[in-house]
C-alpha cells in the first residue's frame, strides 16, 4: 500500500515538475534560495568558501592553513610555466594575455557547439602552438590553472547561456540532469550529498553545499597531497558512489561544469583553494 | 552399542530442549554480532557514516539515530524492506538500496535487522 | 591393448569436448554481460566495478575455475541490469529533486 502510494506520488510529482518550464535564471535563483534558507546564518557571498562557509570548526583550521597556503608552490610553478616560451617562440600570453581570465570560463562556443573550460583552453593553446597536450587531472595543467585562477581572484562568476542558441540551453539542461540523477551502486546524485545532505556529517566530515562549489578550483587537497582540477574531483565523487567515472574534459563533465558554475553566478572566483 | 545409543539419544534430547530455550538465544546472538559487524564495516553496511547507533565511533548525521527500533518498527518485514529497498518508501531518499543493488547479501540484511532490534 | 587405447582416447575426447563446452558457455555468458554493461554505459549508468568483475572473470576462467568465473559473470550481468533499471527510474525522477 505504502509502496504504491510512494510510486504514485513520485509520478505525480514528476509530472507536475516537468509541466512547468524553468529558465536557467529561475533555476539559479531557486538554487541560491535553497541554500540561503538552509543556512540562514551564512552571508550569500561566503558560499564561495565551500564547506568552510557552514562548518565553523573546520573553518578555524582552514584559516590557519591559509596563512601558509599549500597551493603556493603550485601557483609559483604555474607562473614559471606560463611565462616559458613554446618551441615556436610564442607562449601562453599569446592565447590568454596577462592570464587573468578565470572569469571568462566556462563558456559556450556557438561555432563549435560545445562548452569550453579553462583547462580545455590551456591544452588547445598548447596544441595550436605545436606542443603536446598535458594530462587533465593534475600536475602542470593544475599548476597553470592555479596560477591563472590566483591572478583572477575577485572576478565575478558570470556564466552565460546565449538565448539565441538553443543548443547552449540543451547543454545546460544536460548538465543539470546529470547533477540531479542518481547513479552508481550506492544510488547517489550530486545533489543528494551536496544539497539534501549539505552541512550534515558523514562520519565526522561535513558535506559541502553546492552553491559556490565551482568557484575555488583547482584545489590543493591534503588527501591527494597535491593540486588537482575540478574534473579530477568529479571523477572521484562518481567513483565514491560506485559509478563508473566519465572522462575528464569529456562532454559530460564539461556540461556539468557549465551547469554547476552557472548556479554560482554572482559568487566570486577565489581559487586556488585548500581542502582536507 | 547401548552406550552409543544412549549418548545419541541424550544428545538429541539436549538439542530438542536447547531449541526451545537457550539454543535460539545462542543463534540470535550470533546473528546480532554478525549484524553489528556488517553495520559498522565501511566496506559493507557502513551505517555509521550516516546514523548514530549503539557504541559506534564518530557517527554521521545524514539519517536519524537508530534507537528504539523495535518500538518504531514493530513489523520486521517492514524494517527489512527499508534496508533492502528504501526507494519503495521514498524515491528521493538518499539511503542506498542495500538489497536491490546487492550492496549486502540477503543474509547480511537479516543479520542487521536482528541487530537493529537490540537497539 | 587396442581396446584400452580406444577407450582412453574416447575418454579424452569427452573431456576435451566437456571443457570446450564449458568454455563456450562461459564465452557466451561473458559476452552477454559485457553487452549489458555497454548498454548501461550508453545510458550513462555504468557502475564502477562491473568491468573489473568481467576482467577478473576472464582471469579466473583461464585458470580453469569455471564456477567462480561464471559467478563473477552473473554478478557483472546483474550490476549492468541494475544500472539500466536505475537509469530508467531516474529518467523520470531526477527532475523532482530540482529546487523550485
Amino acid at each position: 500500500m505504502l509502496k504504491k502510494y510512494a510510486l504514485l506520488l513520485g509520478a505525480v510529482l514528476a509530472l507536475a515538475w516537468s509541466s512547468t518550464y524553468a529558465s536557467p535564471e529561475d533555476d539559479r535563483m531557486a538554487f541560491e534560495n535553497y541554500f540561503t534558507t538552509k543556512f540562514p546564518g551564512v552571508p550569500l557571498n561566503d558560499f564561495k568558501n565551500g564547506i568552510y562557509s557552514v562548518d565553523p570548526v573546520a573553518r578555524a583550521d582552514w584559516e590557519q592553513i591559509e596563512e601558509f597556503p599549500p597551493y603556493e608552490l603550485a601557483v609559483d610553478a604555474g607562473e614559471a610555466e606560463y611565462n616559458k616560451p613554446f618551441a615556436n617562440g610564442k607562449s601562453y600570453s599569446d592565447c590568454f594575455g596577462d592570464g587573468a581570465v578565470r572569469g571568462q570560463y566556462p563558456y559556450w562556443d556557438g561555432e563549435r557547439k560545445e562548452v569550453i573550460t579553462l583547462e580545455l583552453a590551456i591544452n588547445e593553446c598548447r596544441t595550436s602552438n605545436g606542443e603536446k597536450p598535458l594530462k587533465w587531472n593534475k600536475g602542470k595543467i593544475a599548476e597553470l590553472s592555479a596560477y591563472m585562477s590566483y591572478i583572477s581572484r575577485g572576478q565575478t562568476v558570470d556564466v552565460k547561456i546565449p538565448e539565441d542558441d538553443p543548443e547552449a540551453l540543451a547543454a545546460y539542461e544536460r548538465g543539470k540532469q546529470f547533477y540531479y540523477t542518481k547513479r552508481g551502486q550506492l544510488n547517489f546524485s550530486c545533489f543528494d550529498c551536496h544539497g539534501t545532505g549539505a552541512g550534515k556529517g558523514v562520519r565526522l566530515e561535513k558535506l559541502s553545499p553546492a552553491l559556490g562549489h565551482a568557484t575555488h578550483w583547482p584545489v590543493y587537497r591534503s588527501k591527494w597531497g597535491a593540486i588537482g582540477t575540478l574534473h579530477r574531483r568529479f571523477g572521484g565523487c562518481n567513483r565514491q558512489v560506485r559509478a563508473k567515472n566519465f572522462k575528464s574534459q569529456g562532454q559530460e563533465y564539461r556540461e556539468l561544469e557549465y551547469f554547476l558554475t552557472y548556479m554560482s553566478n554572482g559568487q566570486e572566483f577565489n581559487g586556488p583553494g585548500a581542502r582536507r | 552399542m547401548i552406550k552409543k545409543t544412549l549418548m545419541v539419544l541424550s544428545l538429541a534430547i539436549a538439542m530438542t530442549l536447547g531449541s526451545f530455550g537457550g539454543g535460539i538465544a545462542l543463534a540470535d546472538e550470533e546473528a546480532v554480532n554478525q549484524g553489528k559487524s556488517v553495520a559498522f564495516n565501511r566496506q559493507k553496511g557502513n551505517c555509521l557514516s550516516c546514523h548514530m547507533m549503539d557504541d559506534g565511533d564518530q557517527p554521521g548525521t545524514q539519517g536519524p539515530p537508530l534507537v528504539a527500533m523495535k518500538l518504531r518498527f514493530p513489523d520486521r518485514e517492514n524494517l527489512r524492506s527499508r534496508i533492502y529497498n528504501p526507494l519503495e518508501f521514498n524515491p528521493n531518499t538518499i539511503m542506498p538500496p542495500f538489497g536491490l543493488h546487492n550492496i549486502l547479501s540477503d543474509e547480511e540484511i537479516d543479520a542487521i535487522v536482528e541487530y537493529l532490534y537490540t537497539l | 591393448m587396442k581396446k584400452y587405447v580406444m577407450s582412453s582416447l574416447l575418454a579424452l575426447s569427452f573431456a576435451v569436448a566437456g571443457t570446450s563446452l564449458a568454455g563456450d558457455e562461459f564465452e557466451a555468458a561473458w559476452q552477454a554481460a559485457d553487452d549489458k554493461r555497454k548498454e548501461a554505459a550508453s545510458m550513462k549508468s555504468e557502475w564502477r566495478d562491473t568491468k573489473k568483475m568481467l576482467d577478473k572473470a576472464k582471469q579466473v576462467a583461464e585458470k580453469g575455475d569455471m564456477d567462480a568465473a561464471m559467478t563473477l559473470v552473473a554478478m557483472a550481468h546483474e550490476q549492468a541490469a541494475d544500472g539500466i533499471a536505475q537509469a530508467e527510474r531516474e529518467a523520470v525522477m531526477w527532475i523532482t529533486r530540482v529546487p523550485r
